[in-house]
This record gives C-alpha cells, sequence and structure tokens, in this order.
C-alpha cells in the first residue's frame, strides 16, 4: 500500500511551479491525477482483485455490478462457482431458458456493467462475484494498494495528465512520462499474464498519436 | 455509475478554469461541455456495448412492426414469448431485408399462429423491429404475447444541475473526460487548441479500444458484433 499524501509529494517534486499551477483552485487536483492513473493501470493490467457481493431479487435476471469492478471472472454461490455461459449458448442449448425461474446454476456477461443469471432466482440471495477492479483505498491516512515496482510508473503518468495544462512543449515533452508509464505496465502484465491488454492499449494509443 | 457533476472540476483544472462555473474566461459554456458529454457517452457505448438493457414489450395480434423503448440503442438479442401455456419461447434470428427477399420471397404477407422466427430493422422508421411471421391470435380473447429484448442501452441524457448519472463503467470515466475536453478545445474561436482537441480524442478513442479488448479478451460480448471503431472525425477548421 502507498499513502496518497506521500505519493502527491512526491509527483509535486517533478512538477515546475508547483504552488501556481497545481493544487492552487482544487486541493484535490494531484489526488484525481494518481487515480485517473490508478485507473488506467488497474484496466490495462487488471492488477487488483476484488470480490464484491450482489444481493438478488426475486425474478430479476441481471444485476448491476459493484462500481469498482472491471471485468467479472467468477460468480460463486456460497463457495460453489456458477458456471460461465453466453446468451446464444443458453438459447441452444434451453430454449426456455429466459421463462425459468429457479436457483441460479449459470452467469452470462451483460455488458460490463452488469450480470445475468440463469435460472432467474426466486428469492433473495447473497452471491459473491470475483474479478478485477480499481485499486482498492483504505486506511487513515488514505492510501491504495498498487505493486511497488509500479509507483514510479503510476507517477510518471498523474505528471504527464498534469502537464496537460501547461500546454505547448511542456506537455509534448511529458509524453515521455507517458512512456515510462507504459513501460511499468509492460512488466506488471508479463507477471500477471494479461500482455494482451497491454499490447492492445499500446496499439491503440501509438494509432491516436499518430491521427 | 458515478455523476458526471463530480467529473467538471478536472475538466476545469485541465482547462485553466478557476471553478466549475467554467465563467473564467468565458470560453466554453455548461451546454458545451453537457452537449459533448452526452454525444461522447451514447458513441463509448454504442462501440463497446459496455452497457446492456433488457426490456420486455407486449406485442398485439396481426401487426408486425414494433416501436423499441427509447433506451435501447440497437437490439442484440430479441426472444419471442407466447402467452400460451406452455409457453413457447424462440431466439428470433437477426437478417435483413435484402437476406428476406432472397430467401424467403412471401416473407412480407406471413401471419401464423406459429411462433415467429426472424426479425430485421431495415427499411423502417426510426427505433422500430419487424418480426416475421407476424404473429396470429390462436384464438379469441388470447392474452397478448411478448418480446424480450436484449440490447445495447441508449443512455439517458445528463442534465446540468439535474439527473447525471453516467452509464459507462467507473474506471472509463476518464477517457470520457478526455473525449469532452478534446471537444471543449476543438470549439472555434479563442478556446481552440488544435494539440489539445487531438490528444484529447486520441485519448478518447484509446479508451473505446481498450473497452472492446476487455470484451473480446474476457467473452464479454461473445455472441454479437461490436460496431466498427475506426471512423475518423475531421477536426473543426482553424
Amino acid at each position: 500500500m502507498a499513502e496518497f499524501a506521500a505519493t502527491e509529494t512526491q509527483l509535486l517534486t517533478h512538477l515546475d511551479d508547483a504552488t501556481i499551477f497545481w493544487n492552487l483552485h482544487d486541493s484535490g487536483e494531484l489526488r484525481t491525477n494518481l487515480r485517473e492513473a490508478l485507473a488506467e493501470i488497474a484496466a490495462m493490467t487488471m492488477f487488483q482483485t476484488i470480490s464484491k457481493t450482489v444481493n438478488t431479487v426475486a425474478t430479476t435476471r441481471t444485476y448491476l455490478l459493484d462500481a469498482g469492478m472491471i471485468v467479472v471472472l467468477e460468480v460463486l454461490r456460497g463457495t460453489k462457482p456458477l458456471e460461465k455461459v453466453s446468451i446464444r449458448e443458453l438459447s441452444a442449448l434451453k430454449p426456455t431458458w429466459i421463462a425459468e425461474d429457479k436457483a441460479p446454476t449459470h452467469w452470462f456477461p451483460f455488458g460490463l456493467t452488469k450480470i445475468g443469471l440463469y435460472p432467474r432466482p426466486v428469492g433473495v440471495e447473497a452471491l459473491t462475484t470475483v474479478g478485477a477492479g480499481l485499486s482498492v483505498e483504505s486506511g487513515t491516512p488514505l492510501a491504495f494498494n498498487l505493486p511497488e515496482e509500479s509507483l514510479l510508473g503510476v507517477i510518471a503518468y498523474a505528471e504527464h495528465v498534469s502537464r496537460f495544462k501547461e500546454g505547448g512543449l511542456e506537455f509534448r515533452a511529458s509524453f515521455r512520462q507517458l512512456q515510462d508509464f507504459v513501460d511499468a505496465a509492460r512488466v506488471l502484465t508479463i507477471k500477471l499474464g494479461t500482455q494482451q491488454m497491454h499490447d492492445s492499449y499500446s496499439e491503440a494509443l501509438k494509432l491516436a498519436e499518430s491521427r | 455509475m458515478s455523476n458526471f457533476s463530480s467529473e467538471l472540476q478536472k475538466i476545469a483544472n485541465h482547462l485553466l478554469e478557476l471553478n466549475v462555473s467554467f465563467n473564467t474566461f468565458g470560453l466554453w459554456t455548461k451546454t458545451d461541455i453537457f452537449d459533448a458529454v452526452n454525444l461522447l457517452q451514447s458513441r463509448m457505448i454504442e462501440r463497446t456495448a459496455a452497457v446492456m438493457v433488457e426490456q420486455e414489450l407486449t406485442l398485439a395480434y396481426g401487426t408486425s412492426v414494433f416501436t423499441l423503448p427509447t433506451n435501447v440503442l440497437r437490439v442484440t438479442h430479441a426472444f419471442f414469448k407466447s402467452a400460451r401455456t406452455p409457453v413457447d419461447i424462440k431466439l428470433l434470428s437477426v437478417s435483413s431485408v435484402r437476406e428476406l427477399d432472397s430467401l424467403r420471397p412471401k416473407w412480407r404477407d406471413e401471419v401464423d399462429v406459429l411462433v415467429p422466427d426472424t426479425m430485421h430493422m431495415d427499411n423502417l422508421g426510426f427505433n422500430q423491429i419487424e418480426i416475421i411471421p407476424a404473429p396470429l391470435e390462436p384464438w379469441m380473447g388470447a392474452p397478448a404475447p411478448k418480446i424480450v429484448i436484449f440490447g445495447v442501452s441508449q443512455p439517458a441524457t445528463l442534465i446540468d444541475g439535474g439527473a447525471d448519472a453516467m452509464e459507462i463503467p467507473k474506471f472509463a470515466n476518464h477517457w470520457l473526460v478526455w473525449g469532452v475536453i478534446g471537444r471543449l478545445l476543438d470549439k472555434p474561436g479563442n478556446a481552440r487548441s488544435e494539440f489539445g482537441a487531438q490528444y484529447g480524442n486520441s485519448r478518447f478513442l484509446t479508451g473505446i479500444t481498450l473497452l472492446r479488448r476487455i470484451s473480446e479478451y474476457y467473452n464479454i460480448a461473445k455472441d454479437f458484433e461490436l460496431l466498427d471503431l475506426d471512423v475518423k472525425e475531421a477536426s473543426a477548421p482553424t
């Protein structure tokens, strides 16, 4: 865990004219940019595993996921995992599935913000969703979870977006920091086996920069 | 799944605005900002299918064309659900007028007590679907059948000072915010910054790419095609 306050101080040392440009009108500006960096690395590497409860409602098929969830990998009923299927597979294997109500045995992704259950639950029950999520924040003083080797990369990203308002050459020079972040994320994805996300991100970033 | 008003401070910071009223330099209005976010949130969802909705419509016998609810941007799956017991349920195949004309020439006249099997959305009025064959009343006074639709969400319009809950996943908020900043910096006049506008737009598009990869890699949008991403937008003339 790294503390926000200490990380903000470290970030400020990387920025010029700290008292003029940053923290002047919005004391939370650097923290906002750090949170953006944490969201970016979480979506790119899926480093954070979280588990959240979803409470079922009778005859309701789809459920909103916790806001901190990026992608659900597993849904548990007690300790037993439900089977993951797609809507088309369900329709092929169980043609009347949309009208069946019973204790759920299967789940399906319903966009990135919801999951669906089959059969539709008949009552209230607490299911557990396990997946990749945003960095967990906790403690006093407030700290965030991040593999230690990625901290400088996250600070580099926050520095890059903080420099946006400087404009001109100062901001253009900060693409070096963005590349530092991309490199740091790359190391993490190799460790976690999620290189596909990183490769897509790097390609998209290059494509976007070339436009 | 968070409120757009909580993102306004971030936009103000990046644009060197004194506060979220955006009246420091008179370059942008809240209308500019909310128009941009309403446009871009729909676009992000349309291209990534990140947000889905389920809707149930009651059908009328003898009618084949139905209007979708306004919160459905496009249909990914549709099921006919009869009023009979035991219930008949059928996943409708998605077709086109061209395909139906060549493979099922008499489809326009088809009316049947049996279960419809196909749907299309071509050459119809705004936000409508047609199911084939049109369901026929199986007996006098039969209860109406239903159609259950799964589709990509058309997000509610965000309003300054009113309802402003974004529907995109929270981890995608900052990509949408960068898209909005790009739009604001593309406004003709003193507000214009070509490089800033391009940067904002590129971050927005990178976000869309990553959302699509997450969907593909984790089999989120396994059953249907995501809309094509490669639409280049022209910047306003300098």
